[in-house]
């Protein structure tokens, strides 16, 4: 976007003040800068050539979860999260990303690297951090980190990736339907277990898997830091591995993973007519696991078995209603569980604090909002927490901790495997929180 | 201000309590008001206290050395009335949001003044209470903010506006001394001991003093609600059914009005919303009390109307009285609709004139709109006469935002022309501060009396009023 149409896009914004009822920034904070309304009126005044400062601009405009909570609700529909993206993609363009960014951003461009440089980290990490006992993938560093807080919980690294464990093609008998399973980074390098189920409950359906081997990172966390050239890469990359593979549909077991091939690669690659055309075939096939599996390719409720296990769901911001409005579809399966008991809490879309990078920049104050979550998780008197994406996942782990509370947290489609293994097995399988 | 000043203050305060940051400063420039958009008030520093015993060392600090000081609750206000236009310090009460105790036996609770008016009537309404001043801007004014602006919205007419409900108050004045009023220890509702010193500072506009707590009353939610929908083919003929109701002993909680160009904001906005696009207003009645009541006066409020109106339906169905608040309450935010591209300003926006000059009122807004070319929505609280009416323009045009400010001009000549105040709810601030002789006269020597006595050195809100 120009310059001189964010500009009249952040005019809009008749600084009414609604934002700061809805962020959760601001209300851990309470400054006005810390809303969507303060950064709008910096940004409207740096695009008017008044003096900002530049830097301040680039850290204010960072300190936002991107959760679209502000826009959803905003009465002059001023979707300040979109333009906040479009301020930081403006302020890296202007003044460069920090230089961590940068050396991470160019670790993860290159496919090579990046899966060199995790699996050498997952062969040291026993040296480096402690796993904490019971079910839950946590662990804290031996060492101080940088950018890391000292308590903070981190999963540790899978042995060996997803995409590793399995050949191209996962075939099987009479295939009812072929998808591609994007399998985004975290079910590849860290929560392999998610992307495991994933690939177990569609074979269980009779649906063959194809998980191409060159696929790679969606970009969200390089876009949404402000560097859309590195974004589009990534974004062309994807859609050229995509669209080589013919499919039914291309599956996705992360609300940002979705959301970027749904909504986000579009909005990158506006000036591209190219690419836009060949984003159209797959992003109209993309579903989330949760969707795919009620309203595409229905399960068969006779295949589960019985799971003993009392639930509450997190919606994440980008798969729940604001992102992909996958929120339905996660509780019909989950409820279609025999066994499954789900309490609801308070406002299960209510962000969680992680904001992908977010919690590494801003960690108290995403500690803080996601003691307010963990409370109500305390609160529904269920065991353990279900939800769709990863970066969720940890920092819900590691703020369950920190609040001394015993529940796991687990990928909707790893209860739902555990209920297809159960019928399999003919039994009941244990109840799965440590 | 200088910088030695604020070493001084971040040592009683606290590093993380004082900004300095540009941009942090740069975020205080603004509340809601046009004004606001087209000039940078910037404070030198902005203080946010976590507690109300941290506000009285800093007051008296200034004091001291005679450092402007402005409250500021959520920055909703639509007038200036929370930026510093000459520096200084700004307060941030936003994280004074504790609500120190509900007593619903006595009516009654106390509050820190940072809290939001729609959270403390959540935590009301679970218990079957509520504070019933009522603003658009409930989900994020603050009750600091309501009180020193007397905020109020649609039911003013028949619950009163926010000072009916303030009972007493914790204050810090300017030179750091706390006080309260309303007594100590007082926990009753109603008082004839001294001057009424609570409601002198209802309205002041943070420039007497500074609420850090406040004790208010509540009311017992009513049982139900019933909606009557008029529409009229003359403003005037809107004007003449409002004053009929009220002849026929109904006292409506809330008639609110919406001419022709907030019919088709909201329609614009919310094609779902079936409004005749046909009639020249709209007006809408609600009734409150026991079921019995509330459907007594429904049909009552709809047979007057009948000969006067278009059209006339009526309903106490939850749902159905929910989804017509709905068409009412997207109108403000609807507004910038009615022209693509260009945006809503606050300007000239709240004025309040006597219930039969309503029609004379409405007419006029619109004939200044078409004198300067300008669209304006306009809708509000006819029950009281207190209007919103909301400019579009574009805000590139130096040309049309110079015009709108002579539309705001001419808008508020017209209220005190027509016997009526030029703000209902959203106070004087910077904005207003230039009717205030004319509105007033020789009392407005008196309130600068006041203000001399209670803050000699002119510290607070400094400006703000005419003070
Ligand atoms: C969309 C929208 C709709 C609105 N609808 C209504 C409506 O229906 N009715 C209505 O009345 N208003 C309305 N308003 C105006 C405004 O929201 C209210 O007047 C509100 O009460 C202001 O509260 P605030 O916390 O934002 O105060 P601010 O704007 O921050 O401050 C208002 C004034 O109070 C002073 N102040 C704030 N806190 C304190 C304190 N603790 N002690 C002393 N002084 C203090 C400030 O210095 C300033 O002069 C609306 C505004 C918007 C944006």
């Amino acid at each position: 976007m120009n310059a001189d149409a964010l500009r009249k896009l952040v005019n809009q914004c008749v600084r009414c003040g609604q934002c700061r009822s809805v962020c959760p920034v601001f209300q851990e904070i309470s400054i006005e800068s810390g809303v969507a309304r303060g950064k709008l009126a910096l940004l409207r005044s740096f695009l008017e050539g008044q003096e900002v400062p530049a830097e301040e601009l680039q850290g204010l405009l960072n300190k936002c979860l991107l959760c679209k909570t502000c826009g959803s609700q905003c009465p002059s529909g001023v979707a300040a999260d979109e333009l906040i993206l479009a301020g930081r993609e403006l302020m890296a363009q202007k003044r460069g990303l920090s230089p961590v960014k940068k050396a991470v951003f160019s670790v993860l461009k290159n496919r090579k690297v990046f899966d060199f440089c995790l699996s050498m980290a997952s062969l040291g990490q026993d040296f480096g951090i402690k796993r904490l006992p019971g079910k839950r993938l946590g662990a804290i560093s031996r060492f101080p980190m940088p950018g890391l807080a000292r308590r903070r919980v981190i999963p540790p690294f899978a042995g060996k990736s997803l995409r590793k464990q399995y050949p191209e093609v996962i075939k099987v008998n009479q295939p009812q339907a072929r998808v591609a399973f994007f399998t985004g980074c975290m079910a590849n390098y860290i929560y392999t277990g998610s992307g495991k189920a994933a690939i177990d409950v569609l074979v269980a359906n009779h649906i063959e898997v194809v998980l191409p081997k060159k696929q790679h990172c969606c970009g969200y966390p390089v876009f949404t830091a402000g560097d859309a050239e590195d974004g589009r890469l990534l974004a062309r990359h994807n859609i050229d591995i995509f669209s080589e593979v013919t499919v039914d549909a291309v599956i996705t077991v992360c609300g940002s993973c979705g959301s970027a091939w749904r909504h986000e690669y579009q909005r990158l690659l506006t000036d591209d007519p190219v690419y836009l055309k060949k984003l159209a075939v797959i992003a109209r096939k993309t579903y989330d696991i949760a969707e795919y599996l009620t309203e595409v390719k229905p399960i068969n409720k006779n295949d589960l078995g019985e799971v003993n296990a009392h639930i509450t769901i997190h919606d994440p911001c980008h798969l729940g209603a604001r992102g992909m409005g996958v929120t339905k579809q996660v509780r019909q399966l989950l409820s279609a569980i025999p066994g499954v008991k789900i309490s609801e809490m308070k406002e299960p879309g209510r962000c969680c604090g992680s904001g992908g990078s977010f919690n590494l920049g801003y960690y108290d104050i995403a500690r803080g909002i996601n003691d307010n979550k963990v409370a109500d998780i305390a609160q529904t008197g269920a065991d353990m927490v279900v939800t769709g994406c990863g970066s969720c996942r940890m920092h819900l782990i590691d703020g369950l901790v920190q609040n001394r509370q015993e529940h796991n947290v687990m990928h909707t489609i790893e209860l739902l495997a555990q209920s297809y293994a159960a019928k399999q097995a003919g039994g009941k399988t244990q109840k799965s929180i440590s | 201000m200088n910088q030695s000043h604020i070493q001084q203050l971040i040592k009683i305060a606290g590093q993380d309590r004082i900004c300095t940051e540009q941009a942090d400063l740069m975020c205080y420039a603004y509340d809601s008001s046009l004004d606001s958009q087209l000039h940078r008030y910037m404070p030198a520093a902005v203080f946010t206290p976590k507690n109300a015993a941290d506000v009285s060392p800093v007051l008296k600090y200034c004091h001291e050395h005679t450092i402007a000081v402005t409250a500021r609750g959520a920055g909703t206000g639509q007038c200036g009335g929370s930026v510093a236009p000459g520096g200084g310090l700004v307060i941030d009460l936003s994280a004074l949001n504790r609500i120190v105790e509900i007593d619903t036996d006595n009516l009654q609770v106390i509050v820190e003044t940072g809290v939001v008016h729609a959270e403390l009537n959540q935590k009301l309404a679970a218990l079957g209470f509520s504070f019933p001043p009522d603003p658009g801007s409930t989900k994020m004014a603050t009750i600091g903010g309501m009180i020193s602006y007397n905020a109020s919205g649609m039911r003013a007419m028949k619950y009163g506006t926010t000072r009916e409900y303030v009972l007493g108050l914790e204050v810090v004045m300017a030179d750091g001394q706390v006080i309260t009023t309303g007594g100590m220890n007082c926990r009753s509702l109603k008082t004839a001991s001294g001057y009424e010193l609570t409601k002198l500072f209802v309205g002041a506009e943070g420039t007497l003093g500074l609420i850090t707590k406040a004790r208010l009353k509540i009311m017992p939610l009513p049982e139900k609600k019933g909606i009557a929908v008029a529409s009229f083919a003359k403003l005037g003929d809107a004007g003449k059914a409002v004053v009929e109701v009220f002849r026929h002993k109904i006292v409506p909680s809330a008639i609110e009005i919406l001419d022709k160009s907030a019919i088709k904001a909201a329609t614009l906005y919310k094609p779902s919303i079936k409004l005749p696009t046909d009639a020249a207003a709209v007006l809408f009645f609600e009734v409150d009390g026991p079921p019995p009541g509330v459907t007594y006066q429904a049909q009552k409020i709809a047979e007057v109307c009948k000969s006067i109106a278009i059209e006339v339906n009526w309903t106490d169905e939850p749902s159905q009285v929910k989804t017509l608040w709905e068409a009412r309450s997207v109108v403000g935010a609807a507004s910038g609709r009615v022209r693509p591209g260009a945006t809503r300003v606050y300007i000239g926006e709240d004025i309040c004139v006597p219930i039969t000059n309503v029609g004379a009122a409405l007419e006029g807004i619109q004939e200044i709109g078409e004198k300067y070319n300008t669209i304006i929505v306009t809708y509000g609280h006819v029950a009281d006469g207190n209007f919103h009416s909301a400019p579009v323009i574009d805000l590139d045009s130096p040309e049309e935002i110079e015009r709108v400010q002579q539309v705001g001009d001419e808008i508020h000549e017209m209220a005190l022309r027509l016997n009526g105040t030029v703000t209902g709810e959203h106070g004087v601030g910077i904005v207003r501060a230039k009717y205030m002789e004319r509105e007033h006269g020789p009392a407005l020597a008196v309130m600068r009396t006041i203000k001399k006595a209670l803050d000699p050195r002119n510290i607070l809100n400094p400006g703000k009023m005419g003070l």
